[in-house]
């Protein structure tokens, strides 16, 4: 008991500018000797109208006493705005509540209480009321319907779409509507998107645009004149790239049904010791990528919290959750296709681009590319490099290494070996150049570690792992910053890495058969082939 | 913990479930558990302080009672010292950064001190809810005994972070009664969570979009666009708000208790004291019992009713944030709350026929005339600064010379197509306010006192997949958080 009186409820809402009594003794005046649970009112406008009514003394609170209903309390409904609990008896809810239960039903009830068989009956009596219950009825139409769903897709989704245009996305648009065949690929992080792409703008001299340019030509060229025949490689590698999303990418490409045969993966620390990544579901090509991949034998160790393990089981479990972003989609694609039936987009203004919208908007599907927005210019051999210091970035990369992480992307590198393996596709890791400076901030001791448990793995596993951090070869002429090589760096590392899987027998001999087979098809891609003919030979 | 999040998806059944198969009197500690735990999910941190303020006033208000002759000192020490913490995480910064601009102004370069102040979250409700308890004390109602009870008064999850307002006195006796468990608690419960989800994520987050582009770059926009963009923004911290009360009453419902209500159809106000009876109703009427009557109320001179309202409408500007464009909003509310009095007093004078003021055109014209006041002042609300405020203002006058040479071509809105939100303004800025009537006329014929049962599955089914489909990854937090 720790309420003597109440008075009540405030008087009309927010009345500020009418006539009050407002002294405390008026106040006071108002008190009503109860245990009311007063009137909480729902309704602004039964402030106005409620009345206070004294009730039993405090000190004995009522066993089954309903807080709502014996305080005149309204319950709400479908609104905000409420109604009277005493309404639910013209509902078919009310049917089963307790308050409007039969007379026989009453009686058995009393007399299970009076006879002491406590609450058994009562507690049954309850949760038969619960089949009736709105909010049980909904739960089971819903959790039925997505059971029905997930049985039998009312609609199959093509997960290539998504909404937001990053660089995994633009990676995938290509190679989903790629034609040709590719026989290498490239994994990694921006290290070796700056590497091949600076490389092969100053090789043909061209601008290139990374929205839409997912080749290694001059790799190509350096892998032809070593190993003969021909190459076409798909440049998967993204800024970030984590070995987790390398292996969900190589996973990715897989289900466009392109095989390479061989994958080069250029490692660096900063893959497995990034601070400024929490979790491996952090990153971009995540968001694109989960959507393509099965993760059911990877996401104990994808989802570090148990939230986002939730989430992951939810997406998977629950049609309507799982599909949500493609069934979104395809309603905001119906109703912009009304729109612009309906009011067409104004012509006679400037037209609303993409850099309009991210000043405006700029949190709004950040980091999206727009395909002209990434481009890399040929560097003029003449011209002296140039170099940017981008250690304060780097500290803050490699301040407080999470172990955790660190042993996750190493469990992610031995899926990517194993995937590689079981699909017979020979995976080279590289360690790629970083500067001097780059592993001073990182530490010396942090730094032999990762190489050390490269070479570990490579040794355990029994898969091509080379080191290309040769400090007598790079100097900081090859580096655009502490990490990235130039177009010299670029061209450095690929005759190097060629080199060295020349010098290894089990790479040269994938990468010979591969470059002959892809030059044996190529020429029978050429070949006019009459529409008539016909072949026992499965081509 | 945000209402709009999977951890309040587990949190809230888990204390479901242990709550009512809890014995009765352990369900209050139970409760005060889960109300720290849902609290220091923030930060830890802040559960120190609502501890130390809770333990502070249970300890100090009994004073307030004891006293013969000091109780208005005793009363004086407790407001004083709720005030002092408010102000200390909530003003500091404000008050040092309006000192140095005073200093500057005078010539005098002051080095201010750096602070490292973090604003705790709802300290502003839990703030006027421990004030409430003092005066309602120094007013001659009963003290809460029960530390526990008083400890939840002022922690209870749902109402926490950006309340409603409680008063103890019709908060406390609900802790005490053995209530049952009862399905309707979950059916009414469930059904207002839901709808307050719907209106956060389904309306509110994605007029959000259109009122940050819109006060972010107004020197974009026509005068036309500026004030669809004010009216989105109107929708949007009224969906925003409004959302999350009712999660918060559904919330508190699904434990069998009531929590005052924070909304009545604010946009159909016919005036600007009709519009604080529907808006932030808990918060208006602490305002009145605990500001504006302190003050002197209605009692005294035309005048001097004009300065009470004035003064509290101005405090309760700066009680939403420390900055200027708050304490400018506050002042215009009191501005446009005495011009109201005197326009009554106008027709009054003048003898308007009261035919005439109980007719329907001049309740339309009135509720129109309303709105647009309101909407005036949201953009001092909303605008990060006054000049921001200013600049949008002074081309939303030039509204009418726009309307007159009018084409679908001025609208810099009609042009975005992505995010769809902004051309489907001009059909879903119209739903909105007719929904408001709709609802109003529905109320009025008593439907919410007895929907259908199959409508009422139906409508939760389709918030169910509704909320399930469009509910982003990164729903924003609620507007009233920051407050």
């Amino acid at each position: 008991m720790t309420l003597q009186s109440t008075n009540g409820i405030p008087n009309a809402a927010g009345a500020l500018n009418s006539s009050q009594t407002d002294a405390p003794g008026a106040a006071a005046s108002g008190v009503v000797q109860s245990k009311a649970v007063d009137v909480q009112a729902t309704n602004i406008d039964q402030f106005d109208t409620l009345k206070l009514e004294p009730l039993a003394p405090v000190s004995a609170p009522s066993e089954t006493t309903d807080r709502v209903e014996s305080n005149s309390v309204q319950s709400s409904s479908l609104q905000s705005n409420s109604v009277q609990t005493d309404s639910h008896q013209t509902g078919p809810s009310q049917t089963n509540s307790p308050q409007v239960r039969s007379p026989q039903a009453a009686t058995e009830a009393e007399l299970s209480t009076t006879t002491g068989t406590v609450t058994l009956e009562k507690i049954e009596e309850t949760f038969r009321s619960g089949r009736y219950s709105v909010f049980n009825v909904a739960l089971a139409i819903f959790i039925v319907s997505n059971l029905l769903m997930s049985f039998s897709p009312p609609i199959e989704f093509d997960k290539f779409k998504f909404p937001y245009q990053g660089w995994a996305w633009w990676t995938f648009n290509d190679l989903h509507q790629s034609s040709e065949e590719h026989n290498v690929a490239l994994l990694g992080s921006s290290l070796m998107v700056s590497a091949v792409n600076n490389s092969d703008a100053m090789y043909t001299q061209k601008e290139l645009n990374l929205a839409k340019y997912h080749k290694a030509v001059y790799l190509d060229k350096l892998l032809s004149e070593k190993f003969g025949g021909t190459f076409r490689t798909y440049n998967l590698a993204a800024p970030g790239q984590m070995p987790s999303d390398a292996y969900m990418t190589l996973h990715a490409m897989l289900k466009t049904h392109q095989r390479p045969d061989v994958v080069v993966y250029g490692v660096a620390p900063r893959d497995f010791y990034d601070s400024s990544m929490s979790s491996p579901v952090d990153t971009e090509p995540f968001k694109f990528l989960h959507r393509l991949v099965n993760l059911d034998d990877s996401w104990n160790k994808l989802f570090k919290s148990p939230f986002d393990k939730l989430n992951f089981i939810l997406e998977r479990d629950v049609f309507l959750y799982g599909n949500a972003l493609d069934i979104s989609m395809t309603v905001m694609e119906k109703v912009n296709e009304t729109f612009d039936k309906v009011i067409p987009a104004p012509t006679a203004i400037s037209a609303f681009t993409y850099w309009d919208r991210i000043k405006l908007l700029p949190a709004y599907k950040a980091g999206e590319i727009h395909p002209l927005a990434v481009v890399v210019r040929p560097q003029d051999p003449k011209a002296p490099p140039t170099f940017t210091d981008n250690t304060p970035e780097y500290k803050e990369r490699y301040k407080n290494p999470d172990l955790k992480n660190y042993r996750i992307q190493h469990y992610f590198l031995l899926k990517l070996v194993e995937l590689c393996k079981r699909e017979r596709i020979e995976l080279v890791v590289v360690n790629m150049p970083i500067t001097l400076e780059n592993i001073r901030v990182l530490g010396s001791y942090k730094y032999m570690g990762y190489v050390n448990a490269l070479r570990q793995m490579a040794k355990d596993k029994k898969t091509r792992a080379f080191d290309l951090n040769d400090f007598a070869l790079y100097s900081l002429n090859d580096y655009a910053d502490g990490v990235h090589l130039n177009a010299f760096g670029g061209n450095k590392l690929f005759r190097q890495l060629v080199d060295i899987m020349g010098g290894t027998f089990s790479t040269r001999l994938a990468l010979e058969a591969s470059g002959h087979h892809m030059a044996r098809s190529k020429e029978l891609a050429d070949q006019n082939v009459p529409d008539n003919f016909k072949t026992d030979i499965p081509l | 913990m945000l209402f709009n999040s999977l951890q309040y998806l587990v949190f809230l059944p888990v204390v479901f479930l242990l709550y009512w198969v809890t014995p009765h009197k352990l369900r209050v500690p139970l409760l005060l558990v889960a109300s720290y735990v849902f609290y220091m999910s923030w930060k830890p941190v802040y559960g120190i302080l609502i501890f130390g303020l809770t333990l502070g006033n249970f300890l100090l208000v009994p004073f307030i009672a004891r006293s013969v002759n000091r109780k208005k000192l005793w009363l004086g020490i407790v407001v004083a010292a709720n005030l002092i913490v408010l102000g200390i995480f909530k003003y500091a910064y404000f008050t040092v950064g309006a000192i140095k601009s005073g200093l500057a102004a005078g010539g005098i370069d002051w080095r201010e001190p750096h602070l490292h102040i973090l604003l705790p979250l709802g300290i502003s409700f839990f703030v006027f809810e421990f004030i409430h308890y003092a005066v309602e004390v120094y007013r001659g109602k009963p003290l809460v005994k029960n530390f526990f009870n008083f400890s939840l008064f002022a922690s209870f999850f749902p109402t926490q972070i950006a309340g409603p307002i409680k008063r103890y006195q019709d908060f406390i006796p609900q802790l005490d009664i053995k209530s049952k468990f009862k399905w309707e608690y979950v059916d009414e419960g469930m059904q207002l969570i839901l709808v307050g989800l719907a209106k956060k994520v389904l309306i509110a987050d994605n007029l959000a979009l259109v009122a940050q582009a819109g006060f972010n770059h107004p020197e974009q926009f026509s005068a036309c666009d500026l004030w669809l963009i004010t009216y989105a923004f109107a929708f949007q911290i009224f969906f925003d708000f409004a959302g999350y009360t009712d999660v918060a009453r559904g919330s508190a419902l699904l434990f069998g208790y009531k929590v005052p209500i924070n909304f009545n159809l604010p946009y159909i106000a016919s005036n600007a004291a009709d519009f604080w009876h529907r808006w932030h109703i808990s918060l208006s009427t602490w305002l009145r019992d605990y500001l504006f009557i302190p003050l002197g109320g209605s009692r005294g001179s035309r005048w001097a009713t004009h300065r009470n309202l004035f003064i509290t409408m101005a405090l309760g500007g700066l009680w939403h944030g420390a900055a200027f464009h708050y304490l400018i909003w506050g002042v215009y509310q009191g501005v446009i709350l005495i011009g109201h009095r005197e326009w009554q007093h106008f027709c009054k004078k003048v003898g308007v026929p009261k035919s005439v003021i109980e007719s329907k055109i001049y309740h339309i014209a009135s509720v129109i005339l309303t709105f647009h006041f309101v909407c005036v002042g949201w953009v001092f609300f909303r605008a990060d600064t006054e000049k921001i405020a200013m600049t949008m203002l002074t081309k939303m006058a030039q509204a009418p010379v726009e309307l007159m040479h009018f084409s679908l071509n001025q609208l810099e809105v009609l042009k975005i197509r992505d995010p769809l939100i902004f051309p489907a303004l001009v059909f879903l800025l119209p739903a909105l306010m007719i929904g408001q009537v709709v609802v109003n006329y529905l109320k009025d014929k008593k439907f919410y006192q007895s929907p259908p049962w199959a409508m009422q599955v139906g409508v939760m089914v389709a918030l169910m997949c509704l909320l399930t489909i469009f509910s982003p990854d990164s729903s924003p937090r609620f507007i009233y958080f920051q407050f």
